[in-house]
């Protein structure tokens, strides 16, 4: 995986590439399951999303999946192995800074 | 509402790049039906509110990036260009200027048949006149250093040896008695 392709990961990106480490989903579900994920604290637009979605298409990081046969209105989305790559090093870096404004005490006991 | 929310969110849309409507538009109006189902009329408006802000900015990067990925793809097609046509000008231009004074010939002359001129152009013959009387140019039949000129039956009329590299021009002269028609006259017989 390139550095350029990892660095071009936005929070959005990032979210997505978590939302779909457990498995294939659509856009909706996609948006509700980083709504969850994040508390509420984002709570992506339609367009925004799929853009987002685009960008990971291009660059690999998801690929286009087969949903539910009942569901064949709603295309499926499923992490690439690069995209994997790519959420597991975003998680490890996102880890570090929590680590280190965990040190300096910059969050809040309650908020771990 | 419902209904007026979904023809706003859908105007919104023809903002995206065409291309990336056609991919994503229905998914996305989908998506945006489900978002719809949970929400309360007033809820409703503030999500179409957010979702046509939110199409707008999407609109402008999605835009942005295709232009973006066009300058990636086009910029090294301009470059691959102006390369090829460089090295096409200096393996092909640079002997034609160096034989500048053949690029065009004009030559002339006179034999026993009568008087006759020939264009050359880059080397190739482009235009022939027989006693100033212009002779359609698909009669002249250039072959090697061959240019022959043929009559309506076929025949050869005039034959002239053209050496591009030195732009030297000989003709085999034709006979006094081709002076009354030269064009149709076999000269060669």
């Amino acid at each position: 995986m390139s550095h350029s392709k990892q660095e071009s990961l936005t929070p959005l990106s990032a979210a997505i590439l978590f939302a779909l480490a457990d498995g294939a989903s659509h856009g909706y579900a996609i948006i509700k399951e980083i709504e969850e994920i994040t508390h509420g604290e984002m709570r992506p637009n339609t367009g925004s999303m799929y853009l987002a979605l685009h960008r990971l298409l291009q660059e690999g990081f998801i690929t286009e999946a087969t949903g539910p046969r009942d569901d064949a209105r709603r295309r499926y989305y499923s992490l690439s192995r690069e995209g994997r790559v790519a959420a597991k090093v975003e998680a490890r870096r996102l880890a570090q800074l929590v680590r280190v404004a965990s040190a300096k005490k910059l969050i809040p006991r309650t908020a771990l | 509402m419902k209904s007026l929310a979904l023809q706003l969110f859908r105007a919104s849309l023809k903002l995206l790049p065409s291309g990336f409507r056609l991919q994503y538009e229905l998914e996305m109006e989908e998506v945006f039906l489900e978002r719809m189902r949970e929400r309360s009329t007033r809820g409703i408006a503030l999500l179409v509110i957010g979702e046509v802000r939110d199409l707008a900015v999407v609109a402008v990067r999605a835009r942005l990036e295709q232009s973006h990925l066009a300058l990636r793809y086009v910029i090294p097609g301009i470059a691959t260009a102006i390369a090829l046509t460089v090295i096409a000008l200096s393996r092909f231009a640079v002997p034609a200027r160096g034989a500048h004074e053949q690029a065009r010939i004009d030559f002339s002359a006179q034999d026993p048949a009568g008087q006759f001129t020939l264009s050359i152009l880059e080397g190739l013959p482009v235009s022939i006149t027989m006693n100033r009387r212009p002779l359609p140019i698909e009669r002249v039949v250039h072959l090697g250093d061959s240019i022959h000129v043929l009559a309506r039956s076929g025949k050869i009329v005039l034959a002239l040896a053209y050496y591009r590299d030195t732009g030297r021009i000989e003709w085999k002269p034709r006979p006094a008695a081709c002076h009354s028609d030269p064009a149709e006259c076999d000269a060669y017989q």
